[in-house]
């Protein structure tokens, strides 16, 4: 662990798998991750995130596609003998032993080339050390907070010195503040060593944060594979256009480069999109509220948000997520204002 | 499912465990148990008729389902009071009072039968003084009644207190500040919570009873047509090399207690929230 | 769960409650226990002691304890297995095989013993050939053995299939990721994280294997010396009017089933959880 280590590619294509009846948990999912890259597996539950996650770590098998895993299809290699190291949505840790026990677990069961005594205590002392809680040792599961545990886990998951590491919604269990430092030390520590690394989680903010590309899945299907800023700026359709980030969405004509909004919520937009129907995805700082007496438009709350300021405006057509346009006095809450598009992602309807 | 399952999951073992356990089941369970279905039609359905509708059997019948049905009825009360003050009332000896609920378990039915004769007998510790009163416990009906409530006790009490235990207090407290008055509270809150659970342990007793053995024979006296339980009818009958009979009287008992047991889920179901009750 | 204000029931009804579960409870439980013990020692130790040491108590005693020593470790072995399977796989069937594991339970002890007789008996299926071939089974120790796995047979899976369905399987799992094979994952992860349970389960089926009259009496022949396990021995005992032998023995077994509680009470405590006798 103290010398950085390359990890290998994974090249997922074409699987599928699905439990009885109804629709498949995974329905054709190709995915190639470069060797030492951080990917994350972005999507509501029941997605197939985790389920995909699990094949590649040997707990559930493909009923179609392979999966190779540094250049070697691992279908029929039984999880004890991938060398990956998974961690478990809740840990997973052995609860009748103590932290030493639980990462020793990987090294003392090994049939063949087990190491010496001494030499697992020092590499378990190295990772404790690793993960930042070398004084823990003793301890068991139940004594430590989630986000040691969280560090437990992944300890023992490098003991094994795997190639792949897949952490199944790793922070989930956490409070918020806990779950926003151990992500960035995460990244920190996967930079360090150097390993391939596949994490699932249902939040984006998660993702974006801490990988170097993001698949955003949906329905067993991934939607889009990409760099979190292309996913934002460039979402390939309305599902993910609409999963990342906030969005008004409204829908739409386009006649000659020129987006015309249902019911004339908004003024017509110049827009980039073949004529026809579309449903537009507009962002609330791409959306200017300015002061108009006699709109239908009324500004129902004002929050500050960041340098900014938030506002939510309502109308017949409904309720909008926008933000003051910065050439005009800042609207107050009771007051009627007038909206204005000044971009939009359209996605054919 | 369970052949791709055996083979690709991660955790081995299910094709040995399951393969012992099923060979566990149906050398020990399931193929003795066949001989009780097949048995008695031996006979022919007249025979097993004509075993059903001897007297002695008819009586022996009528009185382990009949006192088995009183003894599980009176364990309810009981059994709720008892679940009652171990789950809500924090006093010393709590854990010994828990603790001796399940002695009815843990007794071998032998010493437990033997132990009862002992007290209710004429001279005994309670037989003495109820003789006083004009009341015969062993030896009658009645000591088949009190053998029958002693087994099933801790099915009453076992059923309804993790019931209790998880209703809490929260709908309770709700109750009042609703203000329901506190006899009004247990009716309509507390009671109806625990009912399905009472219908479980009231049937998990009375099938304890009506074939319980040990417990019973010691203080029935076992007089023929008066305090002689079924269980002890097939005994003798195996006794006389009567197969045939003996499995029709074990089957038609197996029977009574499946369809009781059904007669009681159904109730439950309608005694559930969603129920129509 | 000591209810507020709100909740509560005035001290009378609280006190008058506990006061009679404990008299009742104390009629009902204690007193036979104690007349048990008093009937046992009435005509001193001396007697107690000689009811042990006559060679038919001895007999009795060793084949308790031999029935108990083979039937408890078939059950355990069984109910491992059966626990397994049931609580760390998905199948169809599955909750026909707890149904069907939890079936020797609800039938009557007389008709558990029966079930053998009706197979391997003098009139049985297999009676003729059996005995032409001199092999006893009923009124012999195979029998005995029967009769006892029939009556005690649920009694570890029981106990241990809600503790494991609750442990679900990430640990396993886990253990598969980092190397474990099955055995290996069996014996460091799932044996210590059960074996509270499974001490507490062995331990109520060798009480009720000890124990089991019905079951054991129909299929034992009563031959003295032979077939009688402790429960017959004290039968025949009373019915020959020999009532301080017969408590001083059935005294022995109450010892046992009082040791039993004492035991699940404090495993309870060890692990932290309720085990179910019921």
């Amino acid at each position: 662990m103290t010398h950085p280590v390359t990890g290998t590619g994974v090249e997922v294509s074409g699987v599928a798998r699905r439990f009885g009846p109804g629709a498949a948990a995974l329905d054709g999912v190709s995915l190639s991750v470069k060797p030492g890259e951080f990917v994350a597996l972005l999507g509501p539950s029941g997605s197939g995130k985790t389920t995909l996650l699990r094949i590649l770590g040997g707990l559930d098998h493909a009923d179609a596609g392979t999966v190779a895993i540094g250049g070697r299809d691992v279908a029929g290699v039984p999880a004890r003998e991938r060398g990956i190291g998974f961690v478990f949505q809740n840990y997973a840790l052995f609860r009748h032993m103590d932290v030493f026990s639980n990462v020793a677990f990987g090294l003392r069961v090994r049939k063949a080339g087990r190491p010496p005594a001494e030499e697992i205590a020092a590499r378990v002392r190295r990772l404790l050390a690793l993960v930042q809680i070398p004084e823990m040792e003793r301890r068991f599961p139940d004594q430590l907070s989630g986000g040691q545990r969280q560090r437990v886990a992944l300890a023992r998951a490098l003991a094994i010195e795997p190639s792949l590491l897949l952490l199944d919604e790793p922070f989930g269990a956490l409070d918020a503040q806990v779950r926003k430092e151990l992500r960035l030390w995460l990244r920190g520590l996967q930079e360090e060593v150097g390993i391939t690394t596949i994490l699932v989680t249902h939040d984006q903010d998660e993702a974006m944060e801490v990988a170097d590309r993001v698949a955003v899945m949906r329905a067993g299907r991934i939607a889009q594979f990409d760099t979190p800023e292309a996913l934002l700026d460039r979402p390939a359709d309305a599902f993910v256009a609409g999963f990342l980030g906030e969005a008004n969405r409204v829908t739409c004509t386009v006649r000659g480069g020129v987006a015309h909004f249902a019911g004339e919520v908004l003024p017509p937009l110049a827009v980039q999109a073949p004529d026809g129907a579309a449903l537009a995805f507009i962002r609330p700082h791409e959306l200017f509220a300015r002061e108009a007496p006699d709109s239908g438009y009324v500004v129902r709350a004002v929050r500050p948000a960041g340098p900014g300021t938030r506002l939510v405006v309502s109308g017949p057509a409904g309720s909008f997520d926008a933000v003051p346009a910065p050439d005009a006095p800042q609207p107050r809450r009771g007051e009627r204002c007038a909206l204005e598009a000044q971009g939009a992602r359209l996605f054919p309807a | 499912m369970s052949l791709s399952l055996s083979r690709r999951d991660p955790l081995p073992g299910f094709g040995l465990s399951l393969g012992v356990t099923l060979a566990w089941l149906s050398l020990i369970v399931l193929v003795p148990l066949s001989a009780l279905a097949l048995r008695p039609w031996e006979l022919g359905l007249s025979g097993i008729l004509g075993v059903l509708s001897d007297a002695r059997v008819l009586a022996a019948l009528r009185l382990s389902f009949g006192t088995a049905l009183v003894a599980a009825l009176a364990n309810l009360p009981l059994g709720l009071l008892v679940a009652w003050v171990l789950v809500r009332l924090r006093f010393p000896g709590r854990r010994v009072l828990d603790a001796m609920v399940d002695l009815p378990f843990a007794l071998p039915t032998a010493v437990a039968g033997l132990a009862l004769t002992a007290l209710f007998a004429p001279n005994g510790w309670l037989g003495a003084p109820l003789k006083a009163l004009g009341i015969t416990v062993a030896y009658t009906p009645l000591g088949v009644f009190v053998a029958m409530m002693f087994v099933g006790l801790p099915f009453a009490v076992r059923t309804v207190e993790p019931v209790l235990r998880d209703l809490g207090t929260e709908a309770e407290e709700a109750a009042a500040t609703l203000g329901a008055s506190r006899p009004q509270t247990l009716l309509r809150v507390v009671l109806p919570a625990l009912a399905p659970a009472l219908v479980t342990g009231f049937g998990l007793a009375f099938a304890r009873a009506v074939g319980e053995y040990g417990s019973v024979i010691f203080i029935a006296g076992n007089r023929p047509m008066v305090s002689e339980i079924a269980p002890l009818v097939i005994v003798q009958r195996l006794e006389a090399f009567d197969y045939a009979g003996a499995a029709a009287v074990g089957l038609t008992m197996l029977a009574i207690s499946f369809l009781v047991l059904l007669l009681l889920g159904l109730i439950q179901a309608r005694l559930r929230p969603g129920g129509r009750a | 769960m000591i209810p507020g204000p709100a909740a509560r029931d005035p001290a009378v009804a609280r006190w008058g409650a506990a006061i009679l579960a404990l008299l009742l409870l104390t009629v009902f439980l204690a007193l036979p226990l104690a007349a048990v013990f008093t009937e046992a020692l009435r005509r001193g130790w001396g007697t107690v002691l000689e009811a042990y040491s006559d060679p038919d108590a001895m007999a009795a005693i060793q084949l308790t304890l031999l029935v108990a020593a083979i039937a408890v470790p078939v059950n355990t072995l069984g109910g491992i297995a059966a626990a397994w399977c049931v609580a760390k796989y998905e199948f169809p069937g599955k909750r026909l095989l707890v149904a069907l594991i939890e079936l020797p339970f609800s039938v009557s002890p007389v008709i558990s013993g029966m079930v053998f007789v009706l197979i391997f008996g003098a009139q049985g299926w297999l009676g003729p050939w059996l005995q032409s071939r001199n092999i006893q089974i009923v009124f012999a120790l195979p029998g005995l053995v029967l009769a006892t796995v029939f009556v005690t047979f649920p009694f570890v899976a029981r106990t241990l299939i809600p503790l494991m369905q609750e442990q679900g399987r990430a640990e396993e799992e886990a253990a598969a990721t980092l190397g474990a094979s099955g055995w290996q994952t069996f014996r460091l992860v799932t044996l210590p994280n059960i074996k509270w349970a499974l001490l507490s389960g062995v331990l109520l089926c060798n009480a009720r294997a000890m124990g089991e009259f019905g079951a054991v009496s129909v299929v034992s022949g009563h031959i003295r010396g032979e077939t009688n396990t402790m429960p017959l021995h004290v039968e025949i005992l009373y019915n020959e009017y020999q009532f301080a032998a017969a408590f001083a023995v059935a005294a022995l077994l109450a010892l046992l089933a009082l040791v039993t509680l004492g035991a699940k009470t404090l495993l309870e405590r060890l692990s932290g959880r309720r085990g179910e006798m019921v």
